[in-house]
């Protein structure tokens, strides 16, 4: 029996994957590039999210339970999906990796600073393979699971941070120009483009529920939830500061003391974070997985599973995280690579789609 | 033994099968010896076919043999009837009810002596003799299969010359206790009769709280040896018949020699056969059975334990007490709460405990971690063999509570946490921070009102414990991660364990973390798999006497 998701739990899971991740990682570079215009950013890059995941939920309206690839295959031969499962793969493998790298980085500074930063990205990498093996429904239930309390924070963070806020920390206005908005959304269309991730979400989302507005709310959410929290670091510290903070949303909270007793609430928070994150880490190995399982056309996922988690850790660890500096200096190439991993999936399935139509229509007329 | 050698070949003979006849051969090569082991097995594999002799000898000889001549096996040569008819009445000592053998042989060998009966005609005969036997019910069966299960249940069996069929007479009573308050689940207020081990005692206790037409009462037998009856109780009308058919299913499905209690189905009726979590509810209790079966689920009751099974169940459904329903809606919820919050302490305490000492001292207040450090100083252990010292040893305690006599037991268990606990301190093994963190922990997982529930929180406490003392929060996080996978992926019956919470459906959180008042509680739950949702009326709610009425005329 296939188990599919309500559209609440598929939004929850873009929106803890979209969100979670960048929450920690991008502030900071968008606020070094826009100053305190940087949450117009996350407006932005966010209808390019939109863009993508739209295209991509689009195509895979077109086929039956949603699953174009599956229907490509069938329909043209397997040889079709294996470029574009490859670059999806792909894609995803890296964008894991980072993610993986990104977690074990920050536990190893913040939270367990004795512990091999291998390790943790190895407990991590298992912890991933197992809720992989368990399918999508609990990945699902845990992204809903993490998002609720998120939700509790996002309501709660604006009261709490009252007496920190300057209002006039957004003045000037487009301080470094649109020049800067614009420079800061190309350094975040890597990040955007990982909305497409849908592909493999959409086919375990319900027929009974209307795709474009689930995933409206998903990328939708995670890109406002992101913008608040971009504004509240303006607000509370400018630009300049948190530009040359390692992490300036857990600088954020650590400011925050209820009482003189409950000063330390940003281990909460972090505990959270880590959570999503997890989550975040899961969803893109399951991509992987579920994508080369596909590709390979067998149903034993166990193997597949565990060398892609395998390769995650230690493509975290390559060349000393080299991977890593070089998503975070974000140089064209890097940023163009990411963009054309996107756009070329989306083209060829539009592609595959277009000869299907056309296979379906010759064969109709004759 | 004295084996009639003669008569049960005379029967295998007369029964004219080829197996049969082999069976005879052999029995006449064992001439004057007793049977061997091997031909006693023999001729039980064949009881199932065996049909009733209208020869009483012989019908006398093969229940002797295939019983073993056991000594409990009471037989009573009766003459029935003006004409003086040979039969034999038979039944099992201490298994059937003594009085009610004895009021059905008064009525056969005294107020029958002068009736007229149809020897030559079986059919009438048998009819004459359901009349005269005090019965509430009277069946004739021809095959010695079935004989034998009816004696072996406590049935009283007769045999009469000439008739090919045996009557059997329902006398069972085997022994057993009054209906008495649960030991597992006591409460202040609501009924205090339990279960008992009698099957047919736990239906007429869920009867007396149901007295609907729609309850549908099934009886099987499962255990190839034990026979053990098994009732399947459900709702019609409220319970799917999907659902019912699936319980049916998998009951049917179990090939196993004995079902000795519930908790043989349970393990191999449940959706996934390698948790820790109990995926049925288990219940001493009549009401928590008659409460699930108004929600739309399904009961079983085994023969010979008190423990009834609720399925589809669900981990609320764990956590909810029989007495959150008979106690003030804001009382119950205030207390169901507290459970929740205890649930937490009894799981996470000492992992959190451990994790703050070990690897996060800066999360603690700074007079706290002063009196924390004065504490474990001169405690040579770390934090986390600390704590796993402790738990054990309180584990141990609790068990011995348990297994030893229930005088001596309290005793041990009180003396033991005492003594040790300050002992372990003065000795400066343990600090007094992590007795006290042991002790709300115990405290803590008896909150919980399902055995089975604590007894998984209280193994799954010691994986977090050590994966606090490895990881700190980062282990702890990760553990729960898997927890909460883990349980997201459990199903009781096709329902989603963590139900209603995850996936969350907003009327049947009236039930979860708070009791709401039973006039609110208009439906039955929406995440069970129920025919019929609507429980209540709109115009529950109490409300005042309306201005005209108030002070009115008496």
């Amino acid at each position: 029996m296939t188990i599919r998701i309500s559209g609440g739990l598929y939004a929850s899971v873009l929106i803890v994957t979209e969100f979670i991740m960048q929450y920690m990682m991008l502030p900071r570079v968008l606020l070094e590039n826009a100053g305190q215009e940087a949450w117009m950013i996350v407006l932005l890059v966010g209808l390019y999210s939109l863009a993508v995941a739209s295209a991509v939920v689009w195509v895979a309206c077109r086929f039956p339970d949603r699953d174009p690839l599956r229907a490509i295959r069938c329909a043209i031969g397997p040889w079709a999906t294996l470029p574009i499962v490859l670059i999806y793969a792909a894609f995803n493998l890296l964008t894991y990796s980072l993610s993986l790298h990104d977690v074990q980085t920050f536990t190893s500074i913040l939270i367990l600073p004795d512990t091999p930063a291998w390790v943790l990205a190895a407990i991590m990498a298992l912890l991933a393979m197992y809720i992989v093996h368990q399918g999508m429904e609990p990945i699902a239930r845990t992204a809903y699971g993490v998002l609720v309390p998120i939700i509790a924070v996002l309501l709660f963070l604006p009261l709490a941070m009252v007496r920190e806020i300057r209002i006039l920390q957004v003045d000037p206005f487009l301080w470094k120009g649109l020049g800067g908005v614009v420079t800061g959304a190309w350094m975040a269309l890597p990040w955007a483009g990982q909305t497409i991730i849908v592909l493999s979400l959409i086919r375990h989302l319900s027929p009974r529920v209307n795709p474009y507005k689930w995933t409206l709310i998903g990328v939708g959410g995670s890109h406002l939830a992101l913008a608040v929290f971009v504004l509240l670091i303006s607000l509370t510290f400018g630009s300049l500061l948190p530009a040359r903070l390692l992490y300036p949303e857990y600088e954020m909270f650590a400011i925050i003391a209820l009482t003189e007793s409950i000063e330390r609430i940003q281990a909460v928070i972090m505990l959270l974070w880590l959570c999503g994150s997890l989550v975040s880490i899961t969803v893109y190995l399951f991509t992987v997985v579920e994508e080369a399982a596909l590709a390979l056309g067998t149903h034993r996922r166990g193997w597949i599973n565990f060398i892609a988690g395998a390769a995650g850790v230690v493509f975290a660890q390559t060349l000393e995280g080299g991977l890593h500096r070089r998503n975070i200096a974000r140089e064209p190439w890097w940023i163009i690579l990411h963009i054309a991993a996107a756009w070329s999936v989306v083209i060829l399935l539009a592609l595959f789609t277009l000869l299907i139509r056309w296979r379906q229509g010759a064969r109709t007329s004759v | 033994m004295q084996v009639d050698h003669q008569l049960i070949v005379q029967y295998l003979r007369r029964w004219q099968v080829a197996r049969a006849d082999e069976l005879a051969a052999e029995v006449e090569n064992c001439a004057g010896a007793g049977l061997s082991d091997q031909l006693q097995l023999a001729l039980a594999a064949e009881k199932a076919y065996m049909p009733v002799s209208p020869a009483l000898a012989e019908n006398r000889a093969m229940v002797r043999t295939l019983m073993g001549y056991s000594a409990d096996l009471m037989e009573r040569t009766l003459y029935l009837g003006a004409d003086r008819l040979p039969a034999a009445l038979f039944c099992l000592d201490a298994m059937s009810e003594r009085a009610q053998v004895m009021t059905i042989l008064e009525s056969l060998a005294v107020w029958g002596q002068d009736r007229k009966l149809p020897a030559d005609r079986p059919d009438s005969l048998l009819t004459a003799l359901e009349q005269m036997i005090p019965s509430v019910m009277v069946r004739g069966v021809g095959v010695l299969g079935e004989v034998l299960e009816s004696l072996l249940a406590g049935d009283t069996v007769l045999f009469v010359e000439g008739l090919p069929s045996a009557l059997i007479m329902p006398t069972d009573g085997p022994p057993g206790r009054q209906p008495d308050e649960p030991l597992t689940e006591p409460v202040v207020r609501g009924p205090k009769d339990g279960f008992t081990e009698t099957v047919s005692d736990n239906v007429a206790l869920i009867r007396r709280r149901m007295r609907d037409d729609r309850l549908r009462v099934e009886r099987l037998t499962l255990g190839e040896r034990s026979r053990t009856r098994v009732v399947l109780l459900y709702l019609m009308g409220i319970a799917t018949p999907e659902l019912v058919q699936e319980v049916r299913t998998r009951v049917g499905r179990i090939q196993i020699d004995a079902v000795l209690g519930s908790g043989y189905i349970e393990e191999m009726v449940e959706d996934d056969p390698l948790t820790i979590f109990p995926l049925l509810k288990v219940t001493e209790r009549p009401d928590v059975v008659t409460a699930g079966l108004l929600e739309g689920k399904v009961a079983l009751l085994v023969d010979g334990t008190p423990h009834a099974v609720l399925m589809p169940s669900t981990l609320v459904a764990e956590m909810q007490s029989a007495e959150d329903y008979y106690h003030r809606w804001p009382i119950s919820s205030f207390v169901r709460s507290l459970r929740y919050l205890y649930l937490l302490i009894a799981f996470l305490g000492p992992s959190i405990y451990v994790a703050v000492t070990t690897f996060h001292q800066e999360l603690i207040p700074t007079n706290l971690l002063i009196t924390l450090i004065a504490a474990r100083e001169g405690v040579p252990f770390p934090a986390v063999l600390e704590a796993l010292m402790m738990e054990l040893t309180m584990e141990a305690l609790r068990e011995a509570g348990v297994r030893l006599p229930k005088v001596v037991g309290q005793a041990v268990s009180i003396v033991g946490a005492l003594v040790i606990g300050e002992s372990a301190v003065q000795a400066g093994l343990v600090s007094p921070v992590m007795v006290i963190v042991v002790a709300l922990t115990a405290i803590s997982s008896f909150i919980i009102p399902l055995y089975a529930m604590s007894l998984a929180v209280r193994v799954l406490r010691f994986v977090l414990m050590i994966l606090a003392g490895t990881f700190g929060f980062f282990g702890i996080v990760v553990g729960l991660m898997a927890l909460f996978v883990h349980l997201s992926s459990l199903r009781s019956f096709g329902v989603p364990y963590l139900s209603p919470i995850v996936p969350p459906t907003g009327g049947d959180q009236r039930d979860v973390f708070v009791r709401a008042p039973w006039w609110a509680m208009r439906r039955r739950p929406q995440f069970m798999p129920a025919v019929d949702h609507p429980r209540g009326g709109q115009g529950n709610r109490p409300s005042r006497p309306s201005a005209g009425k108030r002070g009115g005329t008496p």
